[in-house]
């Protein structure tokens, strides 16, 4: 056997164009289809695992997948968004933890580099997720945020650093302005979505989408030009004072300016993508889905294990159809290695004649040709395993992100 | 089993091995039959080649063969006749390639009209060495490792040391030494001839044979070839049968033997052949 791999190696080494492109066929042959398995069957456990352990997602009536996957992975924006009240109303009832989200707005692209997406949220999700910081602090005051652990590998930022949100609509000259957040810290790695996003206070979100800000105070000694009117227009000491638009908003939340930012309306009414419900027993649970159950409701409360279970049957679907276009296209690649074997044998017929007259035996010539052949068999397994490992490892990401 | 290193051995085990009436006589009446080898030290019941009564023809074949009686003793023999008369037919008989059809043929006291296709195969490898005209080398092995692929396709052979030394040995004494790792397409057709008797030799057959090894050189290298054919075939001890349409090499043969007297034609061949014998063109 040992004659039969060497004389076997030599022919593949001599014959390397014909050699790699059967092994190439053959590998990618079976890396689809085991890769695909691998990939689906890291998804399922990775999205199942989130999903279970997320009790309960609150938001806007629409598509559940979409309420379901913005609240776990922040990736797709739900059709509308629920008030504040909602999740003040589930922490009246003391029926469990309601932890605000609200992700809408991403941070400002750097060459090469896509934003990530802000995630305004309580204090609450950090301690419901587990997530702890690798360096820095975590937030504490309006206009500063943590940074997921490969949003920070991605755009080199570290603790101090300033972000820019980026506006939604860069046409929109009315539209929100860029603010400028501080990162006081980086959160650890987690190998979730957590990675992947910004984290900062509700209320700064609040003040990107321009409902909240601040602004210079006004003074009719100071700023003549732009005062407008005043209960008391001579030292303009009142209150009550009317500018016109020349009035700069601030851009970046400080200590100096820090006490001037404020919020208008109602703290009720402004706006959630998304509350993550933790209720405290069962029974809350159950409450908590009956509070929502209405179909006149504006708002619905989702299972997420349910929700991931409807969208993985979709995913299975999916898997079917790549297993049957992999068998489609194993027939092809065997028939057509099927042909290229045959060819080969002819072309090395005379060879195998030499063989034959010098004295080599059947049994030795047909292992010599079936040695070459479980070579290139063995050769594109491992490929196959080699490329599996190396998709899965890198890029799983990249598949969830085509897929959903 | 251990590597067939001298030819002395080997042919005690031949003997030993064998079923013939006489190899079961007692050693003293045995040796009164023997029939001394001049090739070398050792006796064997029969010429090294015996042939009687041999017919042999291809389905739809141009030819016949009829052979009443051969016998092939001495260091060296060469068959001779016009191209395309049946003489490689004759060396594939000889070899056990093709099987016999009717009559007898004993190659190193072995009957191998009695051997099935694997026995004949083992006997090949076991006894002959083939040289070719169109050399039939692997392109895809080495100066060295085609010399030594017998050694590979051996079932009770080891590739041991000892043929490691005795294939660079061989390539030494035919001038290849320097050329041992190189590629069999970066070698002259001379060179190719020379790689291809190494490859013969490595496993010190009893009996060398070539079929037209000259076929496809110049003059100048034919004679070359031929005299190492004899030169390195003597050394080893084994015995040298050629077959050739070239009349010029014939004196360096101990023994000529004229193939058309074998030969039973049809009309058609017969003709081509004989126009081929005339001009001298291979058919």
């Amino acid at each position: 056997m040992r004659h039969a791999l060497f004389l076997a190696w030599r022919s593949l080494a001599w014959y390397q164009g014909r050699s790699v492109t059967i092994v190439l066929s053959l590998a990618i042959m079976m890396w689809l289809p085991v890769t695909v398995r691998l990939v689906l069957d890291q998804f399922r456990t990775e999205i199942s695992s989130r999903a279970v352990a997320t009790p309960l997602i609150v938001g806007a009536r629409g598509s559940r997948i979409d309420l379901v996957l913005h609240g776990l992975y922040f990736d797709t924006l739900p059709p509308a968004t629920v008030p504040m009240q909602v999740a003040n109303e589930l922490t009246e009832a003391d029926l469990g933890t309601a932890i605000p989200l609200y992700a809408r707005y991403r941070t400002q692209s750097q060459p090469g580099v896509s934003g990530a997406m802000i995630v305004g949220t309580s204090p609450e999700y950090f301690e419901f997720r587990g997530l702890t910081m690798e360096s820095g602090e975590m937030m504490s005051l309006l206009g500063e945020c943590v940074v997921g652990w490969s949003v920070a590998q991605r755009m080199g930022l570290k603790a101090g650093d300033p972000l820019l949100s980026a506006p939604e609509n860069a046409f929109d000259l009315a539209g929100n302005y860029p603010l400028k957040i501080r990162i006081t810290g980086v959160l650890a790695r987690s190998l979730s979505a957590d990675d992947d996003v910004v984290f900062t206070d509700v209320r700064t979100v609040w003040v990107i989408d321009g409902i909240g800000h601040g602004h210079q105070k006004l003074n009719s000694q100071t700023d003549p030009g732009l005062l407008l009117s005043s209960e008391n227009p001579k030292d303009g000491t009142s209150e009550s004072l009317v500018a016109n638009a020349s009035v700069l908003p601030f851009t970046e939340i400080t200590e100096d300016n820090i006490e001037s930012f404020h919020f208008h309306g109602e703290p009720d009414t402004f706006p959630l993508t998304a509350v993550l419900m933790v209720p405290h027993d069962e029974k809350s649970r159950v409450r908590i889905l009956g509070r929502y159950s209405s179909k006149d409701s504006l708002v619905q409360c989702l299972k997420p294990p349910d929700v991931i279970d409807e969208l993985l049957s979709i995913v299975f679907r999916i898997e079917q159809l790549v297993w049957g276009c992999s068998v489609a296209a194993a027939v092809v690649t065997l028939l057509l290695l099927t042909l290229i074997v045959n060819l080969t044998l002819r072309l090395r017929a005379a060879e195998m004649q030499t063989l034959f007259r010098i004295g080599c035996s059947r049994r030795t010539i047909a292992v010599v040709q079936t040695a070459e052949i479980l070579i290139m068999l063995s050769a594109a397994a491992l490929t196959a395993a080699i490329a599996s490992w190396l998709t899965v490892r890198f890029c799983s990401d990249s598949i969830r992100t085509l897929l959903f | 089993m251990a590597p067939i290193s001298t030819r002395t051995t080997e042919t005690h085990l031949e003997l030993r091995e064998c079923d013939d009436a006489v190899c079961r006589l007692p050693d003293r009446d045995r040796a009164d039959l023997l029939v001394h080898s001049p090739t070398a030290d050792v006796c064997y019941d029969r010429p090294m080649i015996e042939i009687q009564h041999l017919q042999f023809a291809y389905v739809d074949g141009a030819f016949s063969l009829q052979i009443p009686e051969l016998k092939l003793e001495g260091q060296s023999a060469v068959i001779v006749g016009p191209s395309g008369s049946g003489k490689t037919t004759l060396l594939n008989l000889m070899a056990g390639i093709l099987p016999v059809q009717q009559g007898e043929i004993h190659v190193a006291d072995t009957p191998l009209h009695r051997l099935a296709d694997a026995d004949r195969r083992l006997f090949r490898l076991r006894n002959v060495g083939l040289v070719f005209q169109d050399f039939q080398l692997i392109e895809y092995l080495s100066v060295i490792e085609n010399v030594l692929l017998p050694c590979r396709i051996h079932p009770e052979v080891q590739l041991t040391r000892e043929l490691r030394l005795r294939a660079s040995s061989l390539l030494e004494s035919t001038g290849l030494a320097e050329m041992k790792r190189r590629s069999i397409t970066r070698l002259s057709q001379g060179e190719r001839q020379r790689v291809a008797i190494c490859r013969s030799l490595v496993l010190s057959p009893k009996i060398v044979l070539a079929d037209e090894p000259t076929g496809n050189l110049d003059p100048i290298n034919s004679e070359r070839i031929v005299r190492l054919l004899l030169n390195e075939t003597a050394r080893a001890g084994a015995m040298l049968v050629m077959v050739t349409h070239d009349h010029s090499l014939l004196p360096h043969f101990e023994r000529v033997v004229p193939f058309e007297p074998f030969l039973k034609l049809r009309e058609s061949s017969a003709t081509a052949i004989a126009e081929s014998a005339a001009t001298g063109v291979r058919a």
